[in-house]
């Protein structure tokens, strides 16, 4: 018998521009400028309305990926899609992610607000620090700053931000002196009808976590197993009642990378097909840059070395992000794969996010099962081709999760804000 | 008014901060933007055209992009200054507004940004972001932002994009290239998004003195005076033809100068429009732009009587014309810029085409 755990879940889409797998670009209900299309944009924020999903979500880095066999290294500059979007939609959330290491304070604040002014309410701001070096050759850095000090600089840097929206709704001037910011002055963007943007935090580090339960009202996580995620969600919540904050004041969003089919072997022949049309070195690229390692000096067909486990998890080791760490760490460690194995079982059970290759009642009941387990408040879903798997998602995942009494019909709150608190019991 | 279509001139429409905060409230207000016939409207233009902030706005690359949405005819040039702003970040914002506006777009420069707050480091260029000091704001480091800002929009030229099913390549990498800017701005490049269905965004620049008319010359595709009698026209003007030769990109175009005139609702249309014509008639002048200041009435009727009685009367005497053209460019008659970066270091290397599949795809 399940617990009977209250509420709703919430549900947001990653969109990952045209969808999470590097061959999306190739699917027959795309054109080649579909990243770029306003209409195309258009029909995401719609469809996306249509499922009643809470939000729709961007992820972000100021710089370029080589986008040779990839148009999703394509990337508009979130806060301008969503402003788009926002007029073509009446309730859906618009989450963009911005850098906290390379954005001006004031003029990133003005920015999120007007957004969320815009869209009456909808507008979430996604914080991450950038860890990529090219993004900081294109503001004039020789490299991005160590890790510590980016997390000091987006404590800071969110405090400061929190400020100025108040300032929006007071009119009362601003007075910051700070380690990395001196400011002196208001926001004359008018406040929205939530009054400003919900904040979301996505990195999985220990001074992560410290600011998503200090300051954020979402955490966009990245979690491989249940019990892992288990654990993180008690973390975060600790965190927030230790600021004196209600555990339900921050929601736990954990990715879902996603290949549906109307069977199972139907789902893992979509997902196969797409990983095949992708480029042949992209899985191990992928891991390479994920864990600072060369995974093609690597033998394919022997087992992880010890030293290289224990680099993934080595904080001070260079690399990608530490929570995607963790759960690969975690992954590698449950079944002692080979290389090659532990390529290809990614596919099916994901890479940093947690995987999901099935039907749409089995991923409901995936949804159901972490939910109820107390592992996350939702999921954010990360669809292997955009186009088709939103549909999917409207039209048959929301349907059953509405049918066991865990989604909304229709939506009962205007703001991005108002819906992730309905979702409390 | 037979000869009307020889000596009318281009339209623009000055909005500050105010009205951008009204126009988004209200799309279908919005939607009366269309019916103007102006070739842009400047979205955010007190940011740029005086010291000191007005009492509410919004940034001008969102309100630009949600309001195109709601006024598919209308094309908004982003008002913004390279303040609290990196020439990255605006590039990267302008060029996607261009793309979610079907190449209806672009920006105009000036070089303080009126909203920006007091602070240490925040007075300079970049400062504010306490990543480096930063440098003085001023036309240097406008100039130096247009350059940069233009190099980034040509970085990834948008017919690399092959997306070829067969090979599985989708864009040649090998032609996106780095820019390597190293100015008052350090920028290594390539853009996130592809040149635009225009080319590139217009760019644009305010310039409030003389000094900066010149050197608005030399990087801009277009620049807007404030009121000036016909001696600041004309000296504007020759300040353009002159700058023609030493354009950056080496094009040996002559900026379209624009000149502001200055509309106080409540004061008579017909006075109004009877200066404009003046304004429109001097010698060296493309376009007018119809600049309103805030009155006592509401914004919202403020706005519709610069849409129902200011405009049409400018029409009607042959002062302007109906902007005609998809993209703004068109509208301008601005051919696509310049090629700004021969030679340049690729960022990726060349894609190979990937090996035969042994399946056919069944999606």
């Amino acid at each position: 018998m399940p617990n009977p755990r209250e509420g709703k879940v919430i549900l947001g889409v990653n969109v990952l521009v045209l969808g999470y797998l590097p061959a999306a670009w190739q699917s027959t209900r795309l054109h080649p400028h579909s990243f770029i299309d306003p209409g195309y944009w258009n029909q995401i924020g719609e469809v996306a309305e249509r499922a009643t999903l809470d939000a729709v979500f961007l992820a972000d880095g100021p710089a370029l990926g080589d986008p040779s066999y990839d148009a999703n290294a394509g990337r508009l500059e979130p806060v301008v899609n969503w402003s788009h979007v926002a007029a073509a939609t009446e309730r859906i959330g618009l989450i963009a992610t911005a850098s906290t290491t390379l954005n001006d304070p004031f003029d990133l604040a003005q920015r999120l607000l007007s957004l969320d002014h815009v869209s009456g309410g909808r507008a979430g701001w996604n914080i991450v620090t950038t860890r990529d070096g090219s993004a900081a050759r294109n503001f004039g850095l020789p490299d991005i700053p160590a890790r510590d000090d980016r997390y000091d600089r987006a404590a800071e840097f969110v405090d400061l931000i929190l400020a100025l929206w108040e300032s929006a709704e007071t009119g009362r001037e601003v007075h910051h002196r700070g380690r990395f910011f001196d400011l002196d002055g208001r926001l004359r963007v008018p406040p929205s009808r939530q009054g400003h943007p919900v904040l979301l935090q996505a990195g999985g580090s220990a001074k992560g976590r410290a600011l998503a339960g200090r300051r954020a009202e979402g955490v966009f996580a990245a979690e491989l197993t249940k019990q892992g995620a288990i654990e993180h969600y008690r973390e975060v919540k600790r965190h927030a009642i230790d600021a004196g904050r209600s555990p339900d004041s921050v929601k736990i969003l954990p990715g879902l990378l996603l290949s549906l089919g109307s069977t199972e072997e139907e789902a893992r022949r979509r997902s196969d097909e797409l990983h095949e049309l992708g480029p042949e070195s992209y899985s191990v690229q992928w891991l390479s840059q994920a864990i600072g390692y060369d995974v093609s000096r690597l033998d394919l067909d022997a087992r992880f070395p010890q030293d290289v486990l224990d680099a993934i998890i080595d904080p001070a080791h260079a690399g990608g992000s530490i929570g995607f760490r963790q759960s690969i760490y975690e992954q590698i460690r449950a079944t002692g794969p080979t290389v090659r194995e532990y390529l290809r079982q990614t596919r099916y059970t994901g890479s940093g996010h947690g995987g999901f290759v099935g039907t749409p009642e089995q991923l409901v009941d995936h949804i159901e099962d972490w939910w109820r387990s107390g592992a996350v408040d939702g999921f954010n879903l990360q669809p292997d081709v955009l186009v088709d798997g939103l549909e999917v998602i409207a039209d048959e995942v929301v349907p059953l999760l509405r049918k066991r009494g865990l989604f909304r019909h229709e939506y009962t709150t205007d703001t991005l804000r108002g819906h992730f608190q309905a979702a409390s019991a | 008014m037979g000869d009307s279509a020889l000596t009318s001139k281009h339209l623009a429409i000055g909005l500050a901060g105010d009205h951008l905060v009204a126009l988004a409230a209200d799309p279908a207000l919005a939607a009366r933007l269309d019916g103007t016939g102006a070739a842009f409207a400047v979205a955010g233009i007190d940011r740029i055209d005086g010291p000191a902030p007005g009492a509410a706005t919004l940034e001008p690359t969102v309100a630009a992009t949600f309001l195109a949405a709601h006024a598919p005819a209308t094309a908004f040039l982003a008002a913004a200054a390279p303040h609290r702003d990196h020439p990255y970040n605006l590039a990267r914002r302008v060029a996607s507004l261009d793309h979610l506006a079907r190449g209806r777009s672009g920006l105009i420069l000036g070089p303080r940004d009126s909203y920006a707050p007091e602070g240490e480091g925040g007075n300079r260029a970049w400062g504010g972001a306490g990543l480096t000091t930063g440098a003085p704001p001023g036309v240097t480091a406008t100039r130096d932002a247009a350059v940069a800002v233009q190099k980034l929009w040509q970085s990834w030229p948008r017919d690399s994009i092959v997306a070829d099913r067969d090979s599985r390549v989708f864009a040649r990498g090998d032609r996106i290239v780095h820019i390597d800017h190293q100015g008052v701005f350090g920028v290594a490049g390539p853009l996130t998004v592809p040149s635009t269905v225009q080319g590139a965004p217009v760019l644009a620049w305010y310039a409030a003195s003389e000094e900066e008319v010149g050197q608005a010359g030399e990087v801009a595709d277009l620049v807007v005076l404030p009121d000036a009698g016909p001696e600041g026209v004309a000296r504007a003007a020759a300040a353009l033809d002159a700058a023609a030769s030493s354009r950056f990109s080496r094009d040996g175009r002559r900026a379209l100068l624009f000149a502001q005139v200055t509309f106080a609702p409540g004061t008579g249309v017909a006075g109004f429009a009877a200066r404009a014509g003046d304004v429109a008639g001097l010698p060296g002048v493309d376009g007018v732009l119809l600049r309103p200041e805030r009155g006592t009435a509401s914004v919202v009727k403020e706005i519709g009587e610069v849409v129902e009685e200011v405009v049409p009367a400018l029409v009607a005497r042959g002062v302007v014309r109906r902007a005609e053209g998809a993209t703004l460019r068109e509208r301008l008659s601005l051919p696509e810029p310049a090629p700004l970066l021969v030679g340049a270091r690729p960022a990726f290397p060349a894609p190979v085409p990937q090996p035969p599949l042994s399946f056919a795809p069944s999606f």
